[in-house]
């Protein structure tokens, strides 16, 4: 029985210290919160087929970590509006579908696509491989396996090609580069031209980990010439 | 062999091959912070009978020189 006849159970603390575990089992329950005090610690824990609106007010001098892990199989608008000094937020998102709305009105903001973040982790991934006195035909590739428990995303290559003797740079120096996974054989970028290039993808290159990826330069040109081949990406 | 260990882990963020005459191949290996690189020929890459030849590791640290006129600046701009 409750402290009014509809079982509505009224709960008033007035003290110095309080500590208060709270467990509430039932088909449909309203809970308005009002707490304020000197130092307050609030962990909230909800399991429900369906959750309504939860608003969360925060005014304090100072606020610690916030840490909120949401998963569900759809949800409404997260609206998050901050307003410190200093900020660190980190978002991760994963859904089929996502929008997007961010408005930041700071003085400085460092935003980070993931290649950038990576490198600036210390992730990044860079190979090249070299070969000279190639004649028509000739390569040199470079080859990495990833590692157990690691994917290697490739989002740039480049390469180039020269000849060995300075007479022979009125040639055309044509090759034809290639990038592919082994076992299974995937092929994902081929390319043919004349002296060189970069490119940059806009789909990363996916090698999981256990698979090894190469990445060729073959000298398609008549006169002997040197090769090199680079690619780079990051590894998580 | 660290160097080897160091390919197998992807413990690196810079990887050079370049393939030898007699089919081995040497593989420059470094690390974004670290004053060392390692350099190691390996036969057989990623092979079952793969097999070390070489291996080395060579210290990268800035020149003794070039810390002291850094120092020498960065003080500089201190006093102003």
């Amino acid at each position: 029985m409750g402290d009014y006849p509809d079982w509505t159970d009224l709960v008033h603390l007035v003290g110095t210290d309080i500590m208060l575990a709270v467990d509430i089992q039932g088909a449909y329950i309203m809970m308005p919160v009002d707490i304020q005090a000197q130092y307050v610690n609030v962990e909230v824990d909800i399991v429900a087929q369906t959750i309504g609106n939860i608003g969360i007010d925060l005014a304090a001098q100072s606020v610690g970590d916030i840490t909120i892990d949401i998963a569900a199989q759809s949800i409404g608008t997260l609206a998050v509006g901050i307003v410190a000094s200093t900020v660190t937020l980190d978002i991760t998102l994963h859904a089929s579908d996502i929008t997007l709305n961010i408005d930041i009105d700071a003085q400085s903001v460092g935003v980070y696509l993931q290649t950038e973040w990576e490198t600036k982790e210390g992730h990044d991934k860079n190979f090249r491989s070299s070969g000279t006195s190639k004649n028509w035909g000739g390569n040199t590739y470079f080859e990495y396996e990833v590692p157990a428990g690691k994917t290697l995303y490739i989002t740039g290559v480049s390469y180039a090609i020269f000849p060995d003797a300075a007479a022979d740079y009125d040639h055309h120096l044509h090759f034809w580069l290639e990038m592919y996974q082994l076992l299974p054989l995937n092929r994902y970028v081929d390319i043919g031209g004349e002296g060189g290039g970069a490119i940059m993808l806009t789909k990363p290159i996916v090698i999981p980990h256990g698979k090894a990826v190469q990445g060729k330069i073959t000298n398609k040109s008549n006169v002997s010439c040197t090769v090199v081949v680079c690619a780079w990406g990051y590894e998580i | 062999m660290d160097g080897l260990r160091k390919l197998y882990r992807g413990d690196f963020n810079t990887m050079e091959q370049e393939w030898q005459p007699d089919g081995s191949v040497v593989i420059t290996l470094s690390k974004n912070g670290e004053d060392k690189v390692h350099r190691f020929r390996v036969r057989n890459l990623y092979q079952a009978d793969e097999e070390l030849v070489e291996d080395e590791v060579i210290q990268t640290t800035t020149p003794p020189w070039i810390t002291a006129r850094m120092k020498e600046a960065k003080g500089h701009e201190r006093k102003g």
